[in-house]
């Protein structure tokens, strides 16, 4: 294998993913395969760390995926070329509850040194790539992330994942128990997208549950003028925003009033810079989490109502359609969120079998009925429209091409089942994660 | 067990005793009506059989205070996925007149969230909407001191969402003869953008010539952005120097939509003009920046110099911005 120009002063050559291809330099929490070799023919004992531990984001160390993570890892290699295997995650330190996720593309350099000299033999640059809190994110985060959305839609790839969120996919989608990981799919669908333009973009999630004055700024996600009407300066991409759907399902631009009624009271213009939580949120995420059951056919069926139903209603405006939502980028950063109190909820009770009824309640394959009973509700069935099944019950129309793919993994592959959505990190089988992950719900090390 | 995992369960037994504390509360009739709506708020949604038994008795019991039941009705919201009965009170609450706007608005509140949760709300969406139209009638009907305009603006946003026949066609007649209007044109503008018809176009160049205000036509003209003719129009406009900058604007994104090789012709010669606003020029390149196929441009060296130029000797740290993303973007 031929390196990279400019790792061939190297002595080393240090492979993230078992690859050298630099799109494929990307890791979360989950244990990535990595491998190392002499590239100058001389057998060594070397020490893989963190180059700079003060800034950037930072990595673990073990010799297999069920190894204990250290800071450092001393590994022989030898002097034939041969590899030898190491891991590496994303360092999420569980007693602290810190997480050292990348802030910018490739800030996280692993340094290998010579054991015996100290002397530096090579370095590879990556990225802890995870999802983060929308409102603490940095302005950097925040631009390349909404310069991506506005360039994949005026590509035209971002009409796709509108067409499949329409009214008419309604009973596929929604209201039944595949409403979580068909939506697990569908954002990771765009964030694959979104990093195919900018590859360190991760969605941010709106914790609607909290104040969130960094989202509903003119800088982010627009402030609504007297007419409902969202407004942008030219500095936000957003402000080229325009919906692809004339005719469709949408008009020309976003609609967003912050109307909604607080309980026990009429109809106010509430104050998004300001207010504890979006209007209508009921349940803050220690009641999600915790008052929702023990088994997902309670907590599905609870969250999709309140607080996922809620924070969409807490606005007038496509937000709160179904079929006309997702012209709304807001929408992918409410179920970000939704998606993370799933994946919370299912951390907090180890609920990551597929084949685990109290994780997943539908077994196997369904039959070609519609409803909660039905086709594409259960764990071995493939997810519309990523399948391209447009037969009854399913929707007539097949959007899209197929589930993107990843440089870093081949999971889910083009046709997704429920079930490759349930263990998104790859808890009980690190290599069937899904390499996106949340800067508060951890991997758990045996 | 995980330390992170036991920090978190720790965390959730403690929520868990804090919302019990509070249910109760709110259930406490002795407590006044302030102190449990107090307490609602951070109750969270009732999921309890006995919660929901006795928020259904609150919001049906016409004796209590009305914000009670507005506040038992909204912590239902998860029920109306099972509840059938509950979803047809609520829509009746809806249609009813002589309910109070708080009650009425709660209702409205769960019954949309219902549209997304629920998978027996199908079969109820028929009454949902005849309640919506009830809401708009009913409303438009009352004077401007009586009417509840908050209430007004969601049901006819929500019908208009749902592209409703009827709504369209009220909001349409409204642009035309401004004395049926039922709400701004504006707002009637950007409602009838969600399933925007070729043939709202001439309705929408009219305004346009002639606007009732100045919002309407900047509204009419993005709306044209879909209509192939009206490209000379959103030149026109674009190209004007005494028409407002925001209009200018709106103009620029709605021709690199229908017409991008328009917008980049107009751009070139906008952009060089030394008597041009510097907003909009960095408008137009922000446009450019984000247009796929800028090919007019890319093939004029002499504009591209002339663009490097200004951007060198402008002292605007936004026009070098844009500039710079416009680059970027290229690439």
């Amino acid at each position: 294998m031929q390196l990279p120009k400019e790792k061939q002063f190297m002595a080393v050559n240090i492979q993230i993913n078992n690859t050298n291809d630099i799109n494929a330099a990307y890791v979360t929490w989950t244990p990535a395969a990595c491998r190392i070799r002499s590239a100058d023919e001389t057998a060594r004992t070397v020490v893989l760390s963190n180059k700079d531990t003060t800034r950037g984001g930072q990595i673990w160390f073990m010799t297999s995926p069920e190894g204990t993570p250290s800071d450092t890892l001393q590994i022989g290699i030898a002097a034939d070329g041969s590899f030898t295997p190491f891991f590496i995650a994303g360092k999420f330190i569980q007693s602290t509850r810190q997480a050292f996720a990348s802030s910018e593309d490739k800030d996280t350099i692993l340094l290998a040194v010579d054991a015996a000299t100290g002397v530096a033999l090579g370095e590879t640059a990556l990225m802890v790539r995870v999802r983060k809190n929308a409102d603490k994110i940095s302005p950097h985060e925040r631009h390349i992330f909404l310069d991506a959305l506005v360039k994949l839609n005026r590509s035209g790839g971002f009409v796709e994942l509108q067409r499949m969120h329409v009214i008419s996919a309604f009973r596929e989608i929604h209201a039944r128990s595949c409403f979580l990981p068909w939506h697990r799919a569908y954002l990771l669908d765009l964030e694959r997208k979104l990093q195919a333009i900018t590859p360190a973009v991760t969605l941010p999630y709106w914790k609607f549950d909290a104040n969130a004055r960094n989202v509903f700024n003119r800088d982010f996600m627009g402030i609504p003028d007297s007419t409902g009407a969202v407004g942008f300066p030219d500095s936000n991409p957003l402000s080229r925003w325009t919906l692809q759907m004339f005719g469709f399902g949408s008009g020309a631009q976003i609609r967003r009033l912050n109307l909604g009624n607080l309980p026990g009271n009429q109809t106010v213009n509430w104050d998004p810079v300001n207010a504890p939580r979006a209007v209508l949120v009921q349940n803050n995420e220690d009641q999600t989490l915790n008052n929702f059951g023990q088994v997902f056919s309670q907590f599905g069926r609870r969250i999709e109502g309140d607080p996922h139903a809620s924070a969409h209603n807490s606005f007038t405006g496509q937000i709160t359609s179904i079929g006309e939502s997702p012209a709304d980028p807001l929408f992918f950063m409410l179920h970000c969120n939704v998606d993370r109190l799933w994946a919370k909820w299912q951390y907090a009770r180890e609920l990551f079998a597929a084949a685990d009824i109290n994780a997943y309640p539908h077994q196997g394959n369904g039959p070609r009925q519609s409803g909660e009973n039905g086709i594409g509700n259960y764990t071995d069935d493939t997810m519309w429209a990523w399948n391209q099944d447009g037969i009854a019950p399913r929707p007539n129309f097949t959007p899209g091409n197929g589930f993107p793919n990843s440089p870093v993994t081949a999971e889910p592959g083009s046709a997704p089942t429920v079930a490759q959505m349930i263990d998104f990190q790859g808890q009980l089988d690190f290599a069937k994660h899904l390499n996106f992950a949340y800067d508060d719900v951890p991997y758990d090390f045996q | 067990m995980s330390t992170y995992r036991e920090y978190l369960l720790k965390n959730l037994d403690a929520a868990e005793k804090k919302t019990e504390k509070l249910m109760a509360e709110f259930f406490d009739a002795k407590k006044s009506v302030e102190a449990r709506l107090k307490a609602f708020e951070g109750n969270g949604t009732f999921i309890a059989d006995q919660d929901v038994e006795k928020a259904v008795e609150i919001l049906k019991d016409t004796g209590q205070d009305v914000r009670l039941r507005a506040a038992a009705a909204m912590g239902l919201i998860q029920e109306t996925a099972t509840n059938e009965d509950l979803i047809d009170y609520l829509i009746e609450i809806l249609s009813n007149p002589e309910v109070p706007a708080v009650l009425k608005e709660s209702a409205l509140s769960v019954l949309q969230a219902s549209t997304f949760s629920s998978p027996i709300f199908a079969a109820k969406t028929a009454a949902y909407k005849n309640a919506l139209r009830h809401i708009v009638q009913e409303e438009a009907a009352k004077s401007t001191k009586e009417s509840n305009p908050a209430l007004k603006l969601r049901a006819l946003e929500l019908l208009a969402l749902d592209k409703d026949k009827e709504t369209q066609r009220i909001l349409l007649k409204g642009l035309e003869d401004g004395k049926d209007a039922i709400i701004k044109p504006e707002i009637a503008i950007q409602l009838l953008s969600y399933d925007l018809h070729s043939d709202y176009y001439p309705t929408l160049r009219k305004i346009v010539e002639d606007p009732p205000n100045k919002r309407s036509k900047q509204e009419a003209l993005r709306n044209l952005a879909a209509d192939p003719e009206s490209v000379e129009l959103l030149v026109k406009t674009l190209e004007d120097p005494n028409e407002d900058k925001e209009i200018r604007k709106v103009c620029a994104v709605g021709l690199q939509s229908v017409d991008p090789e328009a917008l980049q012709r107009s751009a070139k010669n906008l952009l060089i003009d030394p008597k041009e606003d510097n907003d909009l020029r960095v408008s137009l390149i922000n446009t450019l920046a984000y247009t796929p196929d800028t090919k007019i441009i890319d093939e004029d060296g002499e504009f591209q110099t002339k663009l490097n130029k200004l951007q060198e000797t402008s002292k605007s740290k936004k026009l070098k911005a844009v500039y710079r993303t416009f680059q970027r973007n290229k690439k």
